[in-house]
């Protein structure tokens, strides 16, 4: 266990071998037990496996080959390229260009995401019942909304001619907006898709901080706090420790999430993103069905695979650490 | 919500503040309680800002909502665009569809994601790591691009146009996320309790469901209603899989407000707060269960 | 092949009960009666919207040749009927007919999506409509069947010309249509937002109109080098171009970087006199159930768009096709079905519904109707985009559209068609 981590050990057991019975250990018991772990992951592993693993094998398969639409269709054969697809990809310069905007995006996306989402959450502890009970409400009507629908509010928001965006700041800001065209500048234009990102992710973040805040002992913040532990004291050595794994999966989630956005900027440029809105995920996607060549959007998913594993790995090895370490 | 949970919450109550703390502390806490109020009503209206205008604009005249000179209240309030809403062929069978799906992918999903959690949870088993990984590539592929290979998988397993296809694919995406949650409640769960618990004669499966499976309830709350608006609100995949229009979940339904000749918006914006409603209530139904989790008895056991 | 081996029927094959349509499949010798099949149909929700009992009424005759066929008419959307379409045809669930936008067709005929059709098989396919029978050939063999058409009209507030002008009529002439948009916009000018022309700044399908007034087109086939070529940087075309900015630069008011998507709404608040729009928009513009002003009924007229020269201007048309899936075990079916859908009878319902019907034949009454005379008119001189393996490519690239941005934004006409043109060489070629 790292230092930090003393004031809530109680609440921060290791995850034990627990295939050992607690009393006795006859033979039986612990061959059961040592099959126990695997029929409980059954279920959850068969489904995915049903589900994904053979569409990943042909999306892996369909990189190396040229399918379009006639193929995929027909059932032709499709040649096999070789690494051609990703070659291809990889020497676009439209692609790094591609790529460098969705990490920028993304990075904005997420740290405001979770930024927004964990102060939400600890305020949440501290407010009154019936503002709680407000905001939550707020929180999941929100959530709740409809992509498509909380996409278009936000467009007729931002709405150059009639949008109430414009209209606030030309009537009570004094700025002459009326006509402002916000998706022009892509640069003002990600600004808005990024609030519809960032406030259709906010809900998750907060409700979902918010469950794991539950879970912190309350006693020892209070201990902490009379012990003369500041607000960002208490914050580090209690709080933190107790909400770490839920907080990285939730940003993990968030990272993925807005690195694969699509909706909402396929949406908001009515249905035809300009290439200066081109994300990967609306990359991919037109590669795949617009430009007819299936072959290389499953190339861009896997190089995406790749490039978001990296993340991946990172998580992963927080996840294996936590709890690990005796 | 009740007395007691909202009280588990509080950081000032009785349980906290005893007697033994200094009167100052407490009048600090009362101003800070005011600003804490404060700002939470603000992050409310900012939050609640587009739902206010979804509502508002369902019960505009249809022309309003998009009007040049927008006004926060409507000049009249009229029902007609819930009423072409509901008029919409397949809305019955569309709730139908939704329900049957979603609350299927959703119970499935949480069963099968709570059993797994507790396996990498509480055992160490070869494969452990592996089994982890996979739950992460999944959430790794990007959906759009991964549409043509699941369909194709689908049509081999013969889901097409089946209920269970789009269920297992609503099961399985959110899977991942809801066995890491559940997971993340059950490591700050002493395994101490469950020991006790088969010291008294419990097996390690009746110890688990009988001690530590209540005390998860925050996160399954939160799972459960990640899942059931993820599946709920999902849309592409339910529109391609099912074919017959009577199968349509609401996502889909709505969509027949987009034709070729422009966006019934009125209509669309009324649907989506009837949509909205069962999502609402659900959240309310759970919602206390996420305020009543480890309370610091059981920690002490 | 099948179909090559199916006999011809005649026009009315359907409607007269001759069971002679079959394959070298045996069901040619088959009774209809035994025919136990399901017919899978794809329409557009338009139809479900607009014209269901027509929908119904050719069931119906459908069922009373074929009493245990079942027919199911799955409705679909057109955001995403494409991904859905692409999707269900590689799997074993396809629908065995479809509609398709006439944009659209060219992609699934090129990757052997669409089966034949003998156009001999079907009512007045001797006068189907040319910028829809076009999109279903290729290479001299037809691949699918109009459905309906639809052209591009000036849609006017006939009360702000009233008020303007003096009178309700749209004049016929550029030069009188400028004095006019002049007199409206004095009177309304007032309202900063007010356009007395509504015509946004990326709406290529008119700027095109008027590159095509000036007999300009955006690509030519060379018949020697077999290839496409893109032509908007030729004089005509750049003149075309030039005429549409000018008047989207005096007239329009409001954002000049948008696209048509909100014609109806900009009319519906009565932010402008004039639209180029669709022949349907009129009726959106006071529909309530698309956002229009139930206020405005009676005051929307439509007429022809007065062109540069004191011609009209030259429209595009769009429209619907009906095509039989290749892949289908009941193509004869389909066709049979498709026959009847677009059978002179059911032209008729769609034609009293202000639709543009399939063929110029049944199109000739419309234009003596007062309602439908405007969009009738702009059939015959119709343009349409080069039916070209690569133009699908550059529509997602709306090349034509970042042409017409730049424009706005600065950029000469001579330099943004140049750029304009090498893209379009780029990929008008390649087959999508």
């Amino acid at each position: 266990m790292k230092a930090a981590d003393p004031p809530v050990a109680v609440a921060r057991v290791p995850e034990r071998s627990g295939s050992q019975p607690p009393a006795g250990g006859q033979r039986k018991r612990r061959k059961a037990g040592a099959l126990l772990p695997y029929l409980l992951i059954a279920p959850a592993f068969v489904a995915i496996a049903a589900v994904f693993v053979w569409p990943l094998i042909k999306t892996i398969l369909m990189s190396f080959q040229d399918v379009g639409r006639r193929e995929l269709w027909t059932g032709e054969a499709a040649p096999w390229v070789g690494f051609e697809q990703f070659t291809n990809i990889l020497g676009d310069g439209e692609f790094w260009a591609v790529v460098w905007r969705t990490v920028i995006f993304m990075v904005a996306c997420v740290v405001a995401t979770m930024g927004i989402g964990l102060g939400i959450s600890m305020l949440m502890q501290r407010m009154d019942t019936w503002v709680r009970l407000l905001l939550t409400a707020a929180l999941v009507a929100a959530w709740s909304m409809p992509l498509l629908v909380a996409t278009s509010i936000f467009r007729w928001f931002a709405d150059s001619d009639y949008g109430v965006l414009n209209m606030v700041l030309t009537k009570y800001l004094g700025i002459d907006a009326q006509g402002h065209n916000w998706f022009l500048d892509p640069k003002q234009g990600f600004l808005i898709i990024g609030a519809v990102v960032v406030w259709g992710a906010i809900p998750f973040v907060a409700v979902t901080l918010y469950a794991a805040l539950t879970q912190v002992p309350r006693e020892l913040e209070e201990a902490a706090a009379l012990d003369g532990a500041g607000v960002a004291g208490v914050f580090r050595y209690v709080t933190w420790p107790v909400i770490k794994p839920v907080f990285q999966m939730v940003a993990t989630l968030s990272v993925l999430w807005d690195f694969n956005i699509f909706g909402q900027i396929f949406l908001i440029r009515g249905n035809k993103p300009e290439p200066e809105y081109s994300v990967l995920g609306i990359y991919s996607f037109e590669k795949a069905f617009e430009s007819n060549s299936f072959s290389q959007g499953a190339a861009i998913s896997l190089i995406t695979v790749l490039l978001l594993s990296g993340v991946a790995v990172y998580y992963l090895r927080q996840l294996l650490k936590i709890g690990e370490v005796e | 919500m009740s007395a007691s949970t909202s009280q588990a919450l509080r950081p000032d109550t009785e349980r906290g503040t005893g007697p033994a703390t200094p009167q100052v502390l407490r009048q600090d806490r009362k101003k800070n309680r005011l600003v804490y109020n404060i700002v939470g009503l603000a992050v409310f209206v900012l939050m609640a800002f587009p739902v206010y205008w979804l509502i508002i604009s369902a019960l505009r005249p249809n022309h309003e909502i998009r009007s040049y000179d927008q006004t926060l209240w409507p000049s009249s309030l009229t029902l007609d665009n819930f009423q072409r809403a509901i008029d919409q062929p397949n809305f019955g069978t569309a709730i139908q569809s939704s329900l049957i799906v979603c609350g299927v992918a959703v119970i499935g999903g949480m069963l099968l994601a709570t059993i797994a959690a507790f396996a990498i949870g509480r055992f160490r088993f070869r494969g452990r790591k592996f089994f982890m990984i996979v739950l992460l590539v999944v959430q790794l592929l990007p959906p759009t691009a991964m549409l043509i290979p699941i369909y194709i998988q689908l049509n081999d397993l013969g889901g097409l146009n089946e209920y269970w296809g789009v269920i297992v694919i609503y099961l399985v995406s959110t899977l991942p996320f809801a066995t890491w949650m559940i997971r993340g409640f059950i490591v700050n769960i002493p395994p101490e309790l469950e020991e006790s618990a088969m010291v008294d004669g419990c097996s390690r499966m009746g110890a688990f469901w009988r001690v530590t499976f209540p005390l998860l309830a925050p996160g399954l709350a939160a799972a459960a209603i990640f899942s059931l608006i993820t599946a709920w609100n999902e849309y592409l995949l339910a529109y391609v899989v099912l074919q017959d229009n009577d199968k349509y979940t609401l996502n889909v339904w709505l969509m027949n407000f987009t034709t070729s000749r422009g966006i019934d918006y009125g209509a669309l914006m009324a649907a989506s707060t009837l949509i909205a409603i069962p999502v609402v209530a659900f959240f309310l139904l759970v919602q206390k269960y996420m305020a009543t989790g480890l309370t610091s008895g059981a920690v002490k056991g | 092949m099948k179909r090559k081996l199916i006999a011809a029927v005649g026009v009315a094959g359907m409607m007269a009960g001759i069971a002679a349509c079959g394959s070298d499949e045996g069901t040619a010798s088959k009774d209809p009666k035994d025919r136990k099949e399901t017919l899978t149909v794809w329409l557009m929700s338009d139809a479900q919207s607009t014209w269901p009992e027509l929908v119904k009424d050719v069931n119906a005759q459908f069922k009373t040749k074929y009493p245990n066929v079942t027919v199911k008419v799955q409705y679909q959307q057109w955001a995403d009927k494409a991904k859905k379409l692409d999707a269900a045809l590689a799997g074993d669930k396809y629908p065995d007919v479809v509609e398709l936008g006439n944009t659209e067709t060219m992609t699934y005929i090129l990757n052997g999506a669409l089966g034949e059709i003998d156009p001999k098989k079907y009512e007045n396919s001797d006068t189907w409509i040319k910028g829809l029978k076009d999109t279903c050939a290729f290479e001299g063999k037809q691949y699918c069947v109009p459905y309906y058409a639809g052209a591009r009209v000036a849609i006017y507030n006939k009360d702000m010309f009233k008020a303007g002008t003096g009178s309700d009529q749209l004049p016929t002439t550029e030069a009188e249509l400028a004095t006019a948009l002049d007199k409206v916009g004095a009177k309304y000018g007032k309202d900063k937002a007010f356009s007395p022309l509504y015509l946004p700044g990326r709406y290529w399908y008119a700027a095109m109109s008027y590159v095509a007034a000036y007999g300009g087109q955006i690509a030519k086939y060379d018949e020697g080098a077999k290839e496409w070529k893109a032509t908007l940087s030729t004089p005509e075309a750049q003149k075309g171009i030039q005429h549409f900015v000018d008047l989207v630069k005096k007239y329009n008011h409001g954002d000049k970087t948008k696209d048509e998507a909100d014609h109806a709404n900009v009319m519906a608040n009565e932010k402008t006199a004039l639209l180029y729009g669709n022949g349907w928009e009129a009726g959106s513009v006071v529909d309530s159930a698309t956002n229009g002003n139930p206020k405005l009924k009676d005051k929307i007229g439509t007429a022809g768009m007065p062109g540069p020269d004191g011609k009209a201007l030259p429209s595009f048309i769009g429209g619907s096709d009906l095509a039989t899936i290749s892949k289908s075990k009941v193509q004869d079916l389909g066709e049979e079905w498709i026959a009847a859908f677009t059978s002179a009878k059911s032209q008729e319902v769609l034609a009293s519904k202000n639709i543009l019907p399939n063929n110029t034949k049944q199109l000739e009454p419309l234009k003596a109707k007062p309602e439908t005379a405007p969009i009738a008119n702009a059939v015959p001189d119709a343009w349409f985009t080069p039916i070209a393996p690569g133009w699908t490519a550059i529509e997602k690239k709306e090349t034509l559209e970042v042409m017409l941005l730049d424009i706005i934004k600065g950029k000469s006409v001579a330099d943004a068609t140049k750029a304009a043109d090498a893209e379009i060489n780029q990929l008008i070629n390649e087959e999508s």
